[in-house]
């Protein structure tokens, strides 16, 4: 009974409202609910077609059992009923034997007495039977033999055996057989008596006092026998009862076992497999609603339990899926943003580029023009004035030059020309040119014999950077000294060393060369100033070609050598130049000799 | 391409006073005046034509006779390289050079591909070495 308000509860579930509200705001999946009981979890790990079989194997068992025990029960009734017959022919018998003493006591006939004995026989025939039966190795042909003597049905005897030896246990049929044992007897002594009577009668003189006393006992066995008799149909009849009572209650209580059972499992089972569908049907509305890897809390083994697990498969496929495709827009964007800097760079340095040149460009060259005006020469004054102006212009349109260097590089649009050239007659030339002004100075400018040294580069830039070393240390070396260069060919590289007797560096100024906008020098006696952007844009320019720059210095007054090398193969990959130099300009000098990097006094730098 | 001095028998204006002609195109005047003193003034014999759109610079070139042909690329209509690939048209033996304040490689090549000009001049050099490279493509011998 408790299952089936179970089951109502279980169609309770099902939504009242229609199904298009629900779809539209698909509900959380309830938590996986375990069976509470091991039978429960049982079924639920069972497939949907052996849940089923479960059911109809119950069923199967219940009839079954109900037909053993209603032929066993009918078998008992009849059992109990040949045993009644049984009595009857037994009481008849005795009654009979009795009946006949009484008449061979009277008459002396002996054809009554032959009567008699032929009656008896019956009960003794009983008695045969149930002796063996009591025994605990019956012997079954003399049970046949004697309950066959008993006038008892053969087709019967097998089954009052079998009541007998099955159901002694019985309380009534115990007693009832106790019963029988009593008046077996008493039988006992009526055989006595029968013998005592057939003595007298058969003596020569007949003591007629003796018969009639025998007689008289006869009458007092005859009604005791006959209590007993009275008690056995009784008790046997009680027994009978009670059997049927047994089938009748058995029946009865084995169908409500089982068919309760039954109710339970399909009402376990119904209710397994709906919710089941309830959580398939919400994960399926879950990922509608667009929660992609939206998955089926199930658990259990069925079919329905297998369609869950390929949703969840599928569910999480998409969900990574949709996972890659986000992280491919993300990353479409980011690059997308960066090409966006990327142009804003460009616009920038190419607009720099514009209005700081354009300006300049007329300047220039109308001091240029001017100052050299042959027909309307300056005056003295007027020629101091556009030499000033001359110098600092060129001052100005170097800075700028550098600058916008300086800004194609970090923007990634300063790029190389590579070519296989001669490394050795590049760095001639630039020696060359640079010879009028080392003579002026009146350094001594000196280049080591030269191999042919073939590298991969962009000549035009390489000669920038030779050009840039050498007016960098004819800058920084007094008149009187010497500017020594040296070009070495390695076998994977070549290496240009830029050698002066000049001012030289402290340590810490030739680590802090490199970085832009950085003078090592005093610039304030300087005649011709850089921007400080030369040597890092020197540097730029060898790291793009994967070459390395550096410097060396003894320290201040003796001397510094500028170096960079080639590999003689051209990277085929562009190289970036190295980025750190913008974000930390000027590094963090140490705290103890904040000034040593700036030699006084002894720099013409 | 030698241009020697030697006047030609019926002159338009003035070749012998002239035997170098340049013409130069850009939109801004102070550049254009700035640059025809230069040029004019550090090299006697040389004559500059000055245009400021690339329309007028196609006009000069198809009245006059030139030797040379500089043109900014920032231009308000034509720009330098359509004015350059015009005038290779007109003239295909004419030295182009790209005058221009910009400094992109991508310029320079895109110059070089379309317009195949001789030079790529940026007009942060300085005037002397302007007037060297000027010098060296108008084979100025005076």
């Amino acid at each position: 009974m408790r299952r089936a308000t179970a089951s109502g509860t279980l169609y309770k579930r099902d939504p009242v409202s229609p199904p298009l509200a629900k779809a539209a705001a698909p509900e959380r999946p309830a938590a996986p609910r375990r069976p509470r009981t091991r039978v429960g979890r049982w079924l639920q790990n069972l497939r949907i077609s052996r849940k089923l079989a479960v059911v109809i194997m119950v069923h199967l068992l219940h009839a079954t059992i109900l037909l053993v025990l209603t032929s066993y029960g009918l078998k008992a009734l009849d059992a109990s009923r040949a045993y009644v017959e049984g009595e009857g022919l037994w009481s008849k018998a005795q009654k009979d034997a009795t009946l006949h003493l009484l008449l061979y006591a009277d008459s002396g006939d002996p054809r009554e007495y032959q009567a008699y004995q032929a009656e008896v026989n019956v009960t003794l025939g009983d008695k045969q039977a149930r002796l063996q039966l009591e025994s605990p190795h019956p012997d079954m042909e003399k049970v046949r033999e004697g309950f066959l003597a008993g006038r008892l049905n053969a087709a019967d005897i097998p089954d009052l055996a079998w009541l007998f030896r099955t159901f002694h246990w019985e309380p009534h049929l115990d007693r009832a057989i106790g019963i029988w044992a009593q008046a077996d007897t008493k039988m006992l002594d009526l055989l006595q008596l029968a013998q005592d009577l057939h003595a007298e009668r058969s003596a020569a003189t007949p003591d007629l006092q003796h018969v009639a006393e025998l007689r008289a006992h006869l009458y007092t066995l005859n009604a005791q026998l006959t209590v007993l008799e009275e008690e056995f149909s009784q008790t046997l009849g009680t027994a009978a009862r009670f059997l049927s009572q047994v089938v009748v209650i058995g029946t009865i209580g084995l169908t409500i076992l089982f068919v309760g059972g039954a109710l339970l499992i399909s009402a376990t089972v119904a209710r397994q497999v709906t919710r089941s569908l309830e959580l398939v049907r919400g994960g399926a509305q879950r990922m509608a609603a667009g929660e992609l890897g939206a998955t089926i809390p199930l658990e259990g083994n069925d079919e329905v339990a297998g369609v869950a697990r390929a949703f969840n498969d599928m569910s999480r496929q998409l969900a990574g899926a949709e996972k890659e495709r986000f992280a491919a827009e993300a990353n479409r964007r980011q690059l997308e943003q960066l090409r966006e800097l990327d142009r804003f760079k460009t616009d920038f340095v190419n607009t720099a580029a514009h209005e700081l040149r354009t300006p300049l460009m007329p300047l220039r060259t109308q001091v240029h023009v001017l100052l050299r005006d042959k027909k309307e020469p300056p005056s003295p004054r007027q020629r101091h004035g556009l030499e000033i102006m001359e110098r600092n212009l060129k001052r100005l349109a170097t800075l700028v030059e550098d600058l916008l260097l300086v800004a194609r590089a970090q923007a990634g649009r300063l790029t190389m020309t590579m070519a296989s050239m001669d490394l050795g007659k590049l760095v001639t030339d630039a020696v060359d040119s640079y010879q009028p002004t080392a003579q002026e100075r009146g350094i001594r400018l000196t280049l080591a014999p030269l191999p042919a040294c073939r590298v991969e580069g962009d000549a035009g830039r390489i000669t920038q950077v030779m050009e840039n070393l050498l007016s960098n240390a004819m800058k920084f070396t007094p008149r009187g000294g010497s500017v020594q260069v040296t070009l070495e060919e390695r076998p994977d590289s070549a290496r240009v060393d830029v050698a002066d007797s000049g001012i030289g560096l402290a340590p810490e100024a030739v680590r802090r060369l490199f970085h832009p906008f950085v003078q090592v020098h005093d610039t304030t006696q300087i005649t011709e100033s850089g921007s400080g952007l030369g040597l890092y844009i020197c540097r730029q320019i060898v790291q793009m070609h994967a070459g390395d720059m550096g410097a060396k210095s003894p320290g201040p007054g003796a001397g510094t050598t500028l170096w960079f090398t080639l590999p003689k193969k051209a990277p085929a990959a562009p190289v970036a130049p190295a980025p750190e130099a913008f974000a930390d300009p000027v590094p963090p000098v140490g705290a103890s000799a904040p000034n040593r990097e700036v030699p006084q006094g002894d720099a013409p730098a | 391409m030698t241009r020697t001095p030697t006047p030609s028998p019926a002159p338009p204006p003035g070749p012998a006073a002239h035997p170098w002609v340049i013409l130069v195109v850009d939109d801004e005047g102070d550049v254009l005046e700035s640059f025809k003193a230069l040029l004019e003034e550090s090299m006697p014999g040389v004559r500059v034509l000055t245009a400021t759109s690339g329309r007028t610079g196609i006009e000069i070139l198809e009245r006059e006779r030139v030797d040379l042909i500089m043109s900014d690329f920032k231009m308000p209509g034509m720009d330098g390289i359509e004015f350059l690939v015009q005038a290779r048209r007109i003239r295909p033996s004419l030295p182009r050079v790209m005058f221009t304040a910009f400094a992109d490689d991508e310029l320079a090549r895109k110059a070089l591909a379309d317009a195949f000009v001789s030079e790529f001049l940026s007009k942060g050099t300085e005037p002397t070495e302007m007037l060297r490279r000027v010098a060296q493509l108008l084979k100025y011998a005076p």
